[in-house]
């Protein structure tokens, strides 16, 4: 649910930004122009499949210990 | 869980192995596949590299020990690899000194905002500006365009102090609003 919500908050502001775009747009810096840039290109469902497919082939690995997991960000 | 939907074509959807790769997969993806993209400004060879950097994680994901955030270990592999790929492709574009010192000396109108009239050809016009910057500048960019990298991870990703990133950094915006402004409609 949590997911959820963020994940539609981040669609409303892609959406925000793309009304914003059709108007013209300004970006202060070259890193706010890629961050739009990056927000608007999804990963090819293709890759996503791809990655699986060859995931399975090899043996999975161990789930990492919980200190790892706790400590590691 | 991934029942289909009326109307949808059935398609047998591989599992992954690992739900907790899985959950990497899917938080990291987006950023892997964005800089693997514009790093090498071509789809076909960012999908192979977004697939091979995750398969080279999953094989080494006991290996990670946590000392640096996921994102910032994928990223470090992504970088390694597709660094690989250029060298190996000799299709690195030569940027002469010369035209660093032009972009360094210009009385640029690059503290303007970069104004963007139309989206449509964006992603032609970022991709065209950043190939023309060093391969250096183009990957600084590329990292400080993610918000969740501080400075000193990205520092520690090009192997340079925070200084030097900071120093850099303004180098390199500078260029790409150049290059940007001269690709279209931003004037």
């Amino acid at each position: 649910m949590k997911e959820r919500t963020k994940l539609t908050q981040k669609q409303e502001h892609l959406e925000e930004q793309q009304i914003q775009a059709k108007t013209g747009q300004e970006f202060s810096q070259a890193e706010d122009l890629l961050r739009f840039d990056a927000a608007r290109t999804p990963v090819p469902p293709g890759v996503t499949e791809r990655v699986k497919q060859s995931a399975a082939q090899v043996e999975p690995p161990k789930p990492r210990p919980w200190w790892k997991a706790w400590f590691g960000r | 869980m991934n029942e289909p939907v009326a109307g949808e074509s059935i398609i047998a959807e591989t599992q992954w192995s690992s739900p907790e790769f899985a959950a990497v997969y899917s938080e990291h993806s987006q950023a892997i596949y964005y800089l693997a993209l514009r790093f090498l400004g071509d789809s076909q060879k960012a999908e192979d590299a977004t697939h091979d950097v995750f398969l080279k994680a999953f094989r080494r994901w006991e290996q990670f020990r946590g000392e640096a955030s996921v994102r910032t270990w994928l990223y470090r592999i992504a970088i390694n690899h597709c660094q690989n790929l250029c060298q190996s492709w000799h299709n690195r574009h030569i940027q002469a000194d010369s035209d660093a010192a032009i972009w360094e000396t210009s009385p640029a109108k690059t503290d303007s905002p970069l104004r963007v009239l139309e989206t449509k050809e964006l992603g032609e016009r970022i991709q065209k500006a950043l190939d023309a910057l060093p391969e250096e500048y183009r990957l600084l960019l590329l990292l400080v365009a993610d918000e969740e990298l501080s400075y000193e991870e990205i520092a520690a990703l090009v192997g340079q102090s925070p200084d030097a990133v900071r120093g850099k950094l303004h180098r390199a915006r500078k260029a790409f609003a150049i290059r940007f402004q001269s690709t279209g409609d931003a004037l």
